[in-house]
């Protein structure tokens, strides 16, 4: 208040200086502009966050129907089970010259990634996974975890990515898909 | 609404002091703040379109895996247990399904006759989502001894 009295005084006393803004005024001004910007600054920061956020969506979404894709196809070859763990699913079957491959399915829990061998080749087929677990389930549908009687194998699986503290998850179950060339008895 | 007025004061004291045109007019923070807003709205409108879309995408992923799983399932029966079945039924999806989104997924079954010893299929999925009902339907013809008989059982 002292300084608003004085600088209004020495402008009422004839000298040609023109009134600046008062303490008060500023403050408020700079408040109101502070409360503008933050709010401008949140949802700018809200916007970008979002998008982002779709974008992993969209591409979680895009790498596990591609996952899944691939993952039918290998299993409706198959013709024997070596190895069904909830983690890693070996077997056997036919390539596109009707000769017998190995193809195999294993999640690397330290890496979140799940690899596919197919022949001796290996790919990553999913990256940034936070659970992996497969599911078997024999001729009746039942759960199995009999190598032997496995018919119909399932995937399910969630995805993670972050930005910044915000965790986008995906999470994939697959369908029961069938091994059409597999004899089991029931 | 408040924080409006509180501007409007402060501003036109600040000019009617000085007079000269020094700073912003309120008119031109208006504008500014008013075009600002417009296009926040766009860009959240934009955002939420985005949005939307990839969740009808997600949502289509997994209908598309509860019709193939529910597709695999008829075809581990044979012809005997098919025809068995009733022309239209309700089915659930496999259980994990169920564990992870409950009962937001509508399944529906129709069997029909096409041919002697043959079987029309058509599995629908419908679901809601804000205020829209969406659908999405498999069809596939099942025949006597054809190749979708992929083990025969007798029981």
């Amino acid at each position: 208040m002292i300084t608003t009295i004085g600088l209004r005084n020495r402008s009422r006393g004839g000298i040609a200086l023109r009134a600046g803004y008062t303490l008060v005024e500023l403050l408020i001004a700079m408040g109101i502009g502070g409360i503008f910007l933050t709010g401008a600054m949140t949802s700018v920061n809200m916007l970008a966050r979002s998008s982002v956020s779709v974008g992993h969506y969209a591409n979680m979404n895009a790498s596990s129907r591609r996952a899944l894709e691939i993952f039918a196809s290998d299993v409706r070859m198959a013709a024997d089970v070596v190895t069904s763990t909830s983690t890693n699913l070996v077997f056997e079957a036919y390539d596109d010259t009707n000769t017998l491959v190995t193809v195999s399915y294993a999640y690397d829990a330290s890496a979140d990634e799940v690899y596919r061998t197919y022949d001796g080749t290996t790919s990553t087929i999913l990256t940034e996974v936070d659970d992996f677990s497969l599911g078997y389930y024999d001729l009746t549908g039942a759960s199995t975890t009999n190598s032997l009687s496995v018919k119909e194998v399932e995937i399910d699986a969630s995805l993670i990515r972050t930005v910044l503290s915000l965790e986008n998850t995906n999470e994939i179950i697959s369908s029961r898909f069938m091994m059409r060339n597999r004899k089991v008895s029931s | 609404m408040n924080r409006n007025a509180y501007l409007e004061g402060g501003t036109a004291g600040l000019c009617g002091r000085s007079g000269g045109r020094k700073g912003f007019t309120l008119m031109e923070v208006m504008i500014s703040a008013v075009l600002f807003a417009v296009i926040m709205l766009g860009a959240f409108g934009a955002l939420k379109r985005g949005s939307d879309l990839v969740e009808l995408s997600r949502d289509e992923t997994r209908v598309t895996q509860i019709l193939q799983s529910r597709l695999e399932d008829l075809r581990r029966e044979n012809w005997a247990a098919l025809i068995a079945r009733p022309t239209t039924e309700t089915f659930t999806p496999a259980s994990k399904f169920v564990a992870a989104f409950g009962n937001k997924y509508t399944c529906t079954q129709t069997i029909s006759s096409r041919a002697t010893d043959q079987k029309e299929v058509v599995l629908v999925v419908s679901w809601a989502k804000g205020g829209v009902t969406y659908s999405r339907e498999y069809r596939t013809w099942i025949t006597k001894g054809g190749l979708s008989d992929y083990y025969y059982r007798s029981s």
